[in-house]
């Protein structure tokens, strides 16, 4: 029988390990998404410019990168603070409502992005290599993210029991 | 455990089981010589490598970790100074490969221990400190592996220092050629390393010297122990271990019958329990000038200072077919019987962690 403190302890380095991963993937995921946008700049050029539209094509070329790297910069916010609050909350023992709230409301976003990994898929590039790639780390931080959510529930509802003997 | 210890303890371990001044010399030069007799420290004596006791760390910073390497590894940290305490351990959920690993785990009054006493009876002096190093090492190593494996005998920054009711936490850093700072709290360990089969993560190379250290009592979370915590109190595991020394000793003099585990002579030490405590307990890295004392008052002779070079003009200079003979010979003689019932035991309890072992008897040829 696991004693109430091994399991609070093994809870919490979940937590840790966790929290760890979820800003090393909003790291990844900004990176991805930085790298693409500015290597792509050239081909969103040539694109707006034979767009239908009064707007110059340099203009909605910066428009649009800035506006997907500020999007992306605020879900490596997000993860960020799941992350941070996580490590914080394994370290110090102290379950966080904020932490439970915010991790569980990206994991059923996470999880509600799944499908679209097999879903938007065009005939000639169905599920290729590198979408099966990014589906296994989107996985994986939804996973992640679980973790969270559980450890955070379980410590609560250990140290409850840990505090009524 | 280290010299003061091995060599020193085990001297007045031997003097209070009744064995005379030269016969105590012999068997704590032994006991000593377990941590120095190296593939390197044979190689120059050209005496067969197989019967090395120990890895230095040069050697073992060139050791093969496939698994003819871990098996190599395993065959002489098992035998020597990190005896299973239990090759028949049970543990719900878990691989085969995970359970070789397991059984390995070091711990006293295994059924080992006596087989290792039992092998000594009868033998030279030489044999009887081996099996007194071996011995001693399952109190100190307890808990540890002598395999490589991450899993088993890895620690974590979960670890505390513990004196009555107070509790310190220990900071482990990675700098060998500094020494420990005993009042900071602050020691060296083997660096992290994530490779199951890293030599980094053989025996308790990552709770750094603690387990060497007579006085401390510590708390730790070890990596086979499920987020539970093991409270190591080594003043308490020394003092038995000592006792349990001078009666295994007094065994291996024909003074008692038989070898037992949990038995342990606390009359010999009752009129010295004082003395031998204040020297366990003194926060010291090393208490060997103490132990030294100790032993000098007990016999009231003079115990030299250990030599590694002591024996090893009589070896070479000795003819082959008498090395045997010679100190070092009857020494190695008593590493090779040790190494070679320890590895035949791993092997047949099904782990093939230390390799294969064959059953030769002398008589009969090949079984």
């Amino acid at each position: 029988m696991v004693s109430v403190e091994a399991q609070i302890r093994k809870y919490r380095k979940n937590l840790t390990i966790a929290g760890a991963g979820t800003i090393l993937f909003g790291l990844w995921q900004c990176m991805k998404i930085w790298i693409l946008t500015l290597w792509n700049r050239q081909n969103m050029d040539s694109y707006l410019a034979n767009a239908d539209t009064d707007i110059s094509s340099k203009f909605a070329t910066m428009a649009i990168m800035i506006l997907t790297l500020l999007v992306y910069s605020a879900f490596l916010a997000i993860n960020i603070f799941i992350g941070i609050k996580a490590i914080k909350c394994g370290r110090d023992g102290k379950s966080s409502i904020v932490l439970m709230i915010a991790a569980a409301v990206y994991f059923v976003v996470s999880v509600m992005g799944l499908p679209y990994y097999f879903t938007s898929q065009d005939e000639e590039s169905y599920l290729s290599d590198t979408s099966f790639a990014a589906f296994l780390v989107e996985l994986t931080f939804t996973l992640a993210l679980f973790e969270i959510v559980f450890s955070a529930i379980k410590i609560s509802l250990l140290e409850k029991k840990k505090r009524l003997g | 455990m280290q010299e003061d210890f091995h060599y020193y303890a085990t001297y007045c371990a031997a003097f209070l089981a009744g064995f005379s001044h030269e016969e105590c010399m012999d068997i704590c030069y032994s006991a000593q010589l377990v941590d120095l007799c190296s593939r390197s420290f044979l190689t120059r004596l050209h005496a067969p490598g197989y019967a090395a006791t120990t890895q230095l760390q040069l050697e073992l910073m060139d050791a093969r970790t496939d698994i003819i390497g871990l098996q190599d590894i395993t065959r002489i940290w098992a035998s020597f100074h990190f005896l299973p305490k239990d090759l028949y351990a049970r543990k719900k959920w878990r691989t085969k490969r995970y359970m070789n690993k397991y059984r390995l785990i070091c711990g006293p009054n295994s059924e080992l221990v006596v087989k290792t006493v039992e092998l000594a009876k009868g033998k030279s002096l030489q044999h009887a400190g081996i099996a007194m190093h071996v011995l001693a090492d399952t109190w100190a190593h307890m808990y540890f592996a002598g395999t490589p494996s991450l899993v088993i005998n890895n620690t974590d920054g979960y670890f505390y220092e513990v004196d009555g009711d107070k509790e310190k936490k220990i900071v482990f850093k990675h700098n060998p050629t500094q020494p420990d700072d005993l009042e900071a709290g602050a020691y060296t360990n083997s660096l992290y390393q994530s490779n199951e089969n890293s030599v980094m993560n053989l025996g308790h190379g990552r709770a750094g010297h603690l387990p060497d250290y007579s006085f401390m009592k510590y708390k730790y979370l070890p990596a086979w122990n499920d987020y539970e915590e093991v409270v190591k109190d080594n003043p308490s595991d020394y003092t038995r271990a000592f006792c349990q020394m001078i009666y295994a000793m007094k065994y291996l003099k024909g003074d008692i019958d038989s070898f037992e585990t949990d038995r342990y002579d606390t009359d010999a030490i009752a009129p010295f329990a004082e003395r031998i405590n204040a020297i366990l307990r003194k926060r010291q890295p090393d208490a060997s000038a103490d132990w030294k004392a100790f032993g000098e008052e007990l016999s009231g002779e003079n115990i030299d200072k250990f030599d590694l070079d002591r024996y090893q003009d009589e070896y070479l200079q000795t003819d082959k077919g008498a090395k045997e003979s010679t100190f070092l010979g009857r020494f190695i003689e008593g590493a090779i019987a040790q190494k070679g019932m320890v590895t035949n035991q791993i092997y047949r309890s099904g782990n093939i962690l230390a390799g294969f072992s064959k059953e030769i008897r002398r008589e009969g040829g090949i079984l």
